[in-house]
């Protein structure tokens, strides 16, 4: 799902503000926005993702062979599954029933009926993936949980003895929500919440899950990530998994958290991930503290959650690993709460903004911090000298991350520093000055440092004279060229770089001439620099590149000759001077996987190449290519493997939409400014056709049409994948404003 | 034991209906037939293998089978379509999965 993971974050920045000021050029009454698709994908669709054609595996020197008989028979079912008059059987071989749901899951072919007919199938299934499923309801859960199904329902007895009935109103579920829903209205009173508490303790029902009967018995690992319909209601189902170790339900914006009720009865879950499921309030946390074995719990980005939370998760004893970042409404005083937990061996509560110095010290003065505490994140808190001077005492610290505290002082973070000796990341962007004082001889273990927005100058670099274990460094926007490069590789500072961001910095092609001398560099982002296809030329010595970023207006075709032999999987060139000439040059890299080439002079000759040359490419983004038509967008329907395709600002209309069913991996399509799309009444086609298709970015459409699901909810309902990468980008488009506004902030 | 014995193998399905199948090929495809065949088994003696469980239809095509893979191993063209009823799917795969083709 990384569809849009290969641009940096800074990169990507830029790229949405040189977008915006285009944005702005164009039609200004236009309303762009993102839709999310979440529908499920209809019966005749299921037909078309196993195409008789398939019939044969390709070995490398172009010969076929025919597929195994017992595949074409397992394409044959999954062809077919929603014409099956009745259900697939009960008693397949395990690897059978296996083979059949993963070749549904691959080729995105769940939907209602399918899982109705499959449902007598789940008995022995242990993993179970469905995140890359459109349009996972309550329905769904109902139909694997075997709820549908009559002998399961004999399984549970409510306190009298009566067998529940499978409809939503089940007696399971009515006795669970009246003592969830009291307490709600008394939020603020934690007597009430703790009577909650005891009564979710004394479960309201006698559940008898009988393991043999039960049809997801086996289930160790369910993952429900980006199901956004899905309710707690649809969670109640799931309540006879007495084996499940793994949970993840990540970005079910729908989840409020009484259904976690269910997973009561499965005493061996240790994993529980439940980031950005925002409606998450804290009653959620009064069912998940059953789970003594825990010890993972993800909740990132649930921001309903208050210091109230922690009170239910101090009694998760077994807890590794905690993630609470972006969780602002906890303060000081919920720190407190977690001093049971001793054994947490990573905590984040980046982005927390009320948490201060005075709950950093609780903390850090907790049993078992000393021994165990071995990642933290504080970024954005409010830490500042003083609590760096805590963060000390935490001897088995070996990543931290203290991005965007802006009151630490270089010379007390160097003395923290020279302290943690296990320190192996360190992440301190968006601190002005921080490496201002010399820190050699007190990161001597360091593999990762951001110093990006930070402030960093040639001078405070020539400060360090080793960094013997840095693998990756990010200088991105500071104040560093070609003096800084030369020194530290000549003088063999960092003997093990594999990843150097260098964009926005100042760095010009006699700095350039340098970087060869990075031997094992593996990713190079030179975003925004003086480069010219002069200094190109050097980066063809760079023979283990695997990423590189570039974006300047002097680079043009010729610079692209110099990059053909890198072994380079995502390549990005932001120039406005590429043409097709360029596209011949870029097409000799066969093991390109991402592509960007935005805003440049590439036509239909172009994307003929790129069609024929580049197979590999999962990502492509040919934006503000004004001379690319329909006929030349048409010849990408063959890049089979795409998962991402932006198209927005070129020269193609709506229709070619209809090129495009064959991408099957779609998961977000980009035709921003295009042509006719108002028109275009095949819309919903376009959506079945692609069972993948997650997030479709255009320009508004009259709600009346109606042609997309969720067309309402574009700003925070978008794809889930890329959410939380977009608030991260979010956040930093915040501070390159603020930096713009405040030059003198960075001049420390 | 003659040549023309050696060369062809008997297999008979649950209602008893004999199929032979040129035994290379057999071996070839199927992992449970080379088992079998090239064992010291009563199979490999007498160059016949009862199938209780397999209806004829299913064997048949499982044979057929086995001759269109031998035909159009390492092709370099379009390998045409096997065609497979959608009611016999289920069985087929049982059947395939059991002779490992």
């Amino acid at each position: 799902m990384e569809v849009e993971e290969m641009g940096s974050c800074s990169s990507v920045n830029r790229r949405r503000k040189s977008l915006d000021v285009l944005n702005d050029s164009y039609e200004a009454n236009e309303v762009s926005c993102r839709h999310s698709i979440d529908s499920e994908i209809p019966d005749q669709t299921v037909v078309n993702l196993f195409p008789k054609s398939e019939n044969f595996i390709q070995y490398e020197d172009g010969t076929r062979s025919p597929k195994a008989l017992v595949d074409l028979c397992v394409e044959n079912v999954c062809r077919n599954i929603t014409d099956f008059a009745s259900e697939i059987p009960k008693g397949l071989p395990q690897e059978l029933v296996h083979k059949i749901i993963k070749t549904l899951i691959d080729k995105s072919a769940l939907n209602t009926n399918t899982l109705k007919n499959l449902q007598q199938c789940f008995g022995e299934t242990s993993e179970l993936s469905l995140h890359t499923s459109r349009g996972v309801t309550d329905e769904w859960l109902k139909k694997l949980s075997g709820k549908d199904y009559n002998h399961s329902s004999q399984n549970f007895l409510d306190a009298d003895g009566n067998h529940s009935c499978s409809s939503s109103g089940s007696s399971f579920h009515s006795a669970v929500s009246t003592s969830v829903f009291l307490p709600m209205l008394n939020i603020g009173d934690k007597n009430i919440c703790d009577a909650s508490y005891s009564s979710a303790f004394s479960h309201p029902i006698i559940a008898v899950p009988n393991n043999t009967d039960s049809s997801m018995s086996q289930m160790r690992v369910l993952d429900l990530r980006n199901s956004l319909k899905l309710t707690d209601e649809g969670l109640l189902h799931l309540h006879a998994l007495p084996l499940l170790e793994t949970l993840r339900l990540d970005h079910c914006h729908s989840i409020t958290g009484y259904g976690l009720e269910a997973f009561t009865y499965s005493p061996l879950l240790q994993t529980l991930t439940l980031s950005e499921c925002r409606c998450l309030n804290d009653i959620a946390m009064t069912k998940v503290a059953n789970l003594q074995n825990l010890s993972t719990l993800t909740l990132d980005g649930c921001r309903c959650l208050s210091d109230i939370s922690l009170k239910y998760i101090g009694r998760l004893l077994n807890l590794r690993k905690l993630d609470l970042s972006n969780v602002d409404l906890l303060t000081d005083e919920g720190i407190n709460y977690l001093g049971s937990l001793s054994c947490l061996m990573e905590l984040y509560i980046g982005r927390c903004r009320r948490i201060t110095d005075e709950g950093l010290k609780t903390l850090v003065n907790q049993a078992g911090r000393k021994e165990n505490l071995h990642t933290l994140s504080l970024s954005r808190c409010q830490i500042g000298d003083e609590g760096v001077l805590y963060l000390a005492r935490l001897e088995a610290l070996r990543h931290l991350d203290l991005n965007g505290c802006t009151e630490i002082r270089s010379i007390v973070l160097g003395e923290t520093l020279s302290e943690l000796e296990h320190i192996e990341t360190l992440d301190v962007s968006y601190c002005p000055g921080i490496f201002s004082s010399s820190w050699q001889g007190k990161i001597n273990n360091l593999k990762y440092l951001d110093l990006c927005y930070s402030g960093v100058k040639d001078v405070h670099l020539s400060r360090v004279t080793s960094l013997p274990m840095l693998e990756e460094l990010n200088l991105d926007s500071c104040m560093v060229g070609d003096w800084s490069i030369g020194h530290l590789a000549d003088n063999n500072v960092t003997p093990n770089l594999t990843c150097l961001n260098l964009a926005d910095c100042d760095v010009s092609d006699e700095g350039m001439v340098h970087l060869p001398k990075f031997k094992t560099l593996q990713s190079l982002s030179l975003f925004y620099n003086n480069i010219t296809n002069v200094g190109l030329s050097h980066l063809s010595g760079l023979t283990s590149l695997l990423h590189l970023n570039l974006d300047s207006r002097d680079i043009s075709d010729e610079g692209m000759y110099h990059l053909r032999n890198l072994p380079l999987k995502s390549l990005d060139i932001f120039s406005g001077r590429i043409t097709d000439i360029g596209v011949v040059h870029i097409c000799k890299i066969k093991t390109l996987e991402s592509l960007e080439l935005c805003g440049g002079s590439i036509g239909d000759l172009g994307c003929s190449q790129i069609s024929h040359h580049l197979h590999n490419l999962t990502s492509l983004n040919l934006a503000q290519n004004e001379l690319i038509t329909n006929s030349g967008a048409s010849c990408l329907a063959s890049l089979s493997k795409l998962k991402s395709l932006n198209l927005s600002h070129t020269g193609v209309s709506a229709s070619v939409i209809r090129k495009f069913g064959g991408l099957k991996e779609l998961q977000s399509l980009a035709m921003y400014s295009t042509r006719g799309i108002h028109k275009l009444k095949k819309l919903k086609n376009i959506q079945h056709e692609m069972p993948n298709l997650r997030c479709l970015r255009i320009d508004g459409i009259p709600e009346s049409d109606g042609t997309i699901a969720n067309s309402s909810d574009s700003s925070s309902d978008d794809d889930a994948s890329m959410s939380s990468d977009r608030s991260q980008f979010e956040d930093s488009d915040l501070s390159i404003r603020s930096n713009e506004g405040g030059d003198m902030q960075l001049n420390y | 034991m003659s040549d023309e014995n050696d060369k062809y193998v008997k297999l008979v399905s649950l209602e008893g209906n004999e199929f032979l199948m040129e035994k290379s090929i057999a071996i070839n495809c199927s992992e449970m037939l080379r088992g079998m065949l090239e064992s010291n088994f009563k199979e490999s003696q007498d160059n016949t293998v009862r199938f209780p469980e397999i209806s004829a239809p299913i064997l048949e095509k499982v044979i057929e089978y086995m001759y269109y893979k031998v035909k159009h191993e390492k092709s370099s063209g379009k390998i045409p379509q096997f065609d497979i009823e959608p009611e016999m799917a289920l069985e087929l795969m049982l059947a395939a999965n059991y002779f490992a083709v």
